[in-house]
């Protein structure tokens, strides 16, 4: 079980590039995708789910590219668009079993997977609704679901969690942990700690380009006694935020806490504190965009 | 912000939104062609033994009627997207939360309906100048005469138009297929009867005026003359008389109030259409759609969540079967049977299924003349869904990242519509082959592949149901309901059949064939 992108890279309109010079080699484990908005996280997922074609560079699976031949991946992939629809008039067994039929999975196994899918997202009690009724968290379970049908070798899940309710998110990232066991997990998430949970491994993207890939601890490894925390007056707040990355701010009586990522200590009041993988994020970006500039 | 303001840059934006679509391109583009089909002579109005000369009065006029003509017909399914749009991208949503009055937004929609329309009268006036101008007419160019028809014949039904499509937009039962039939239905109606009366208040697309005004200078040249107009698509009327006509100047209409006040009636129609839209607008509320199906509980509002499980239970507790791939066409086609079927009030399945009983139990030429069109025309929603679903409903992504998308997709979706069009149309079937009329039961099988087929090529090309559903209508209509043979794809006349009508449409139902799989086929390679 092998994915593997060289160079890969992906242009619209335009002469913009979502994506370019991209490579990675994968096993099984999960990989957290983490970027700002327009960063090209979907656009990878859509390359890798083989529902666009890179302009540039290969992916293989298993050693066969997924764009000349992508029926091979496709059979053991699972995906989970970041906006999907669903048929309104079908309830959640019927569009199960109308996808399952479109990836080749019939007959009584099939049945036994959905309805097994379905106590799995929670959805058991409402699987004859039709889906149109669906709130769009109950929505996003079926989706979730979809991507399961064929237990894929490859599930890739853009943004699974958006508009999860807590408990569920929970649920869910518990689930992705597991299903990376065995299998190639790809997951993109603007929480953190979605990716904090469920991810062996985290690429930071930035304006089509890879930043950084590594493991948590490595992540945080960087970010190591560049975490302070200190309290100033709500007055000298925008001249902070010129001067530091401000990961987190909270108001006291006393003024403005703040959490500073940065190799200096703010000021003399400041103390260290415990880097967390949003820290070890918003320092890579910073890091990624002073190196762009300069 | 004013009033004007707030309507004036909602008009904007919703010009340049539609004006920004390559769907626009194409609209101006196939007007431009119309327009060059009634200057080339191709299409148009003659008067067998005139020759009316190009004056500004006459080229105006003749444009101005088949500009009002085809956008009445076609112009209207043109337009009639614009709160779709808004429902479908969840922009509705948020107009819906702001202050705007619902009346102000669906007259920032009519406006901007309106404008496309005019645009493409605009493109229309601009060809009727330029055959004044080329044709050597430069002398007899006079503006206020080439325009005053379009201004008076047009721009009234324009404004009707645009009302109409906000209004089928508004009112749920217009929405769909329904709304489109009822509304060709009415329009034809209007047509044929504005051009056979002496009514100017029905005289849609104002030929009657004008045909009687050139009567009246036909028979001022020569009187006691029987004066006849023929209306003709690429010379398919050409009378081939040897005479040389006669030259007729005809110096345009004289616009009474009586002729005048009637068009005025179409523009307040158009304008007043508004009130009842404002009336049934749902304001993008889900809610207000359900509300109107009470005895439907399960299916009023969304449904509740089920009660939250234990975090303590681990998702490791529920152990997934394992599955084994294996593609079967079968099962593939059965569900897409299910998701076709699907959603349809009860009547309309008694009627699916008692057509073919009917055909088997009526006699021969009425199951032929009468339950055979009427087979062809009911599961229409079903198949202008062919080849559009998936984007309708936002599912390509899904759909495409399954193993042979195209092959397997395509495939089941054309095979369930032929298996609806085929039971549909098996009760007439059945009967031509008990009575020994097998090339009738062929031309049936021929028809049944042709529908579908259709459906299917138009979907995946325009991505849209509507051409589908009005493009076949029209088919259906001259054909199998007007009985004119070169339509009759099914063989409901013995003209028909003699020529070989049904054996043509299957041959193009090959291309058609081929043309979806090349449009499936680079859709998903260009991606």
């Amino acid at each position: 079980m092998h994915l593997h992108m060289e160079n890969l890279g992906k242009r619209y309109k335009g002469d913009i590039w979502g994506l370019r010079n991209f490579s990675l080699d994968l096993g099984p484990g999960v990989l957290g995708l983490v970027g700002p908005n327009g960063a090209g996280k979907s656009t990878l997922m859509r390359m890798l789910a083989t529902v666009t074609k890179p302009t540039e560079g290969s992916a293989t699976w298993n050693g066969t590219d997924i764009a000349r031949s992508p029926n091979p991946v496709r059979t053991v992939l699972g995906y989970l668009p970041q906006d999907f629809g669903v048929y309104p008039h079908l309830n959640a067994v019927e569009f199960l079993t109308y996808l399952g039929a479109a990836r080749g999975i019939v007959g009584r196994d099939a049945r036994r997977r959905i309805l097994q899918l379905l106590e799995l997202v929670n959805l058991t009690e409402t699987r004859k609704r039709p889906l149109g009724s669906f709130s769009g968290g109950m929505k996003q379970r079926v989706g979730i679901a979809q991507a399961l049908l064929n237990d894929p070798g490859l599930l890739i899940v853009d943004e699974p969690t958006a508009g999860l309710d807590p408990e569920e998110r929970v649920r869910f990232r518990g689930l992705l942990a597991e299903l990376g066991g065995d299998r190639i997990v790809i997951l993109s998430s603007h929480v953190i700690s979605d990716i904090e949970a469920a991810a062996t491994s985290i690429v930071i993207v930035n304006q089509g380009r890879l930043v950084t890939w590594a493991q948590p601890e490595e992540l945080l490894r960087t970010v190591e006694d560049k975490v302070w925390e200190t309290t100033v007056a709500s007055s000298d707040l925008t001249v902070m935020k010129q001067r530091y990355l401000i990961s987190n701010t909270t108001r006291t009586s006393e003024g403005v806490r703040v959490r500073v990522v940065d190799d200096r200590m703010p000021d003399s009041g400041a103390h260290r504190l415990t880097p967390t993988l949003e820290d070890a994020y918003l320092y890579a970006l910073r890091e990624s965009r002073n190196g762009v500039a300069a | 912000m004013t009033g004007f303001g707030v309507l004036g840059h909602i008009i904007l934006g919703d010009l340049r939104e539609r004006t920004r679509r390559y769907s626009f391109i194409w609209i101006m583009l196939a007007t431009t062609f119309f327009g060059y089909l009634v200057i080339s002579g191709k299409y148009g109005m003659t008067f067998p033994g005139f020759l009316l000369a190009p004056n500004s009065a006459w080229v105006g006029s003749h444009m101005a009627i088949f500009c009002t003509l085809m956008l009445a017909l076609i112009g209207f399914y043109v337009i009639r997207n614009t709160i779709e749009r808004d429902r479908r991208t969840g922009v509705g949503q948020i107009i819906a939360a702001t202050p705007l009055n619902q009346l102000t937004y669906l007259l920032a929609k009519f406006v901007s309906s309106f404008l496309v329309l005019t645009g493409c009268t605009v493109i229309l006036v601009s060809a009727a100048i330029l055959l004044q101008v080329t044709g050597g007419q430069m002398r007899s160019f006079h503006f206020g005469a080439l325009l005053t028809p379009f201004l008076v014949i047009t721009v009234p039904v324009l404004l009707m138009v645009a009302g109409a499509a906000v209004f089928f937009e508004t009112a749920r039962w217009l929405r769909g297929t329904f709304g489109n039939i009822l509304y060709f239905f009415f329009i034809e109606v209007l047509v044929i009867q504005g051009i056979a009366a002496d009514a100017p208040a029905i005289d849609l697309i104002g030929a009657h005026a004008i045909t009687s005004g050139i009567e009246e200078a036909i028979l001022a040249v020569a009187p006691g003359t029987s004066v006849a107009v023929q209306v003709g698509a690429l010379g398919l009327f050409d009378t081939g008389s040897a005479i040389a006509p006669t030259p007729l100047t005809w110096p345009g209409i004289d616009w009474t109030m009586g002729l005048a006040l009637p068009r005025l009636g179409y523009a307040a129609v158009g304008v007043a259409m508004m009130m009842p839209a404002a009336a049934f607008f749902d304001r993008f509320d889900p809610s207000r759609i359900k509300r109107r199906r009470p005895g439907k509980r399960k299916k009023t509002g969304v449904v509740p969540d089920s009660p939250g499980r234990s975090l303590t239970r681990r998702t490791a507790d529920i152990s997934l079967a394992p599955v084994t791939v294996g593609f079967r066409l079968t099962a593939l086609i059965l569900s897409e049977l299910r998701v076709m079927l699907k959603g349809y009030h009860w009547s309309w399945y008694v009627v699916a299924l008692g057509l073919p009983i009917a055909q088997i139990a009526a006699p021969y030429d009425i199951a032929r003349t009468y339950l055979l069109p009427a087979a062809l025309i009911w599961p229409l929603p079903l198949w202008s869904a062919l080849g559009t679903r998936d984007r309708r409903y936002g599912t390509q992504s899904l759909m495409t990242s399954s193993p042979h998308p195209m092959i397997r997709q395509l495939s089941s979706a054309w095979l369930g519509g032929l298996i609806i069009s085929t039971a549909l149309c098996s009760g007439m079937a059945i009967k031509a082959m008990l009575a020994g009329q097998f090339i009738q039961a062929a031309a049936v099988a021929a028809g049944a592949i042709f529908v579908p087929t259709t459906a299917l090529m138009l979907g995946a090309v325009t991505g849209s149901r509507k051409f589908f559903e009005v493009s076949y209508f029209m088919v259906w209509y001259i054909g199998l309901v007007n009985r004119h043979w070169a339509l009759d794809f099914i063989g409901t006349t013995d003209q028909a059949l003699s020529r070989g009508v049904p054996w043509v449409f299957l041959a193009v139902t090959c291309i058609l064939l081929a043309v979806a799989v090349l449009t499936e086929r680079t859709r998903l390679q260009v991606s």
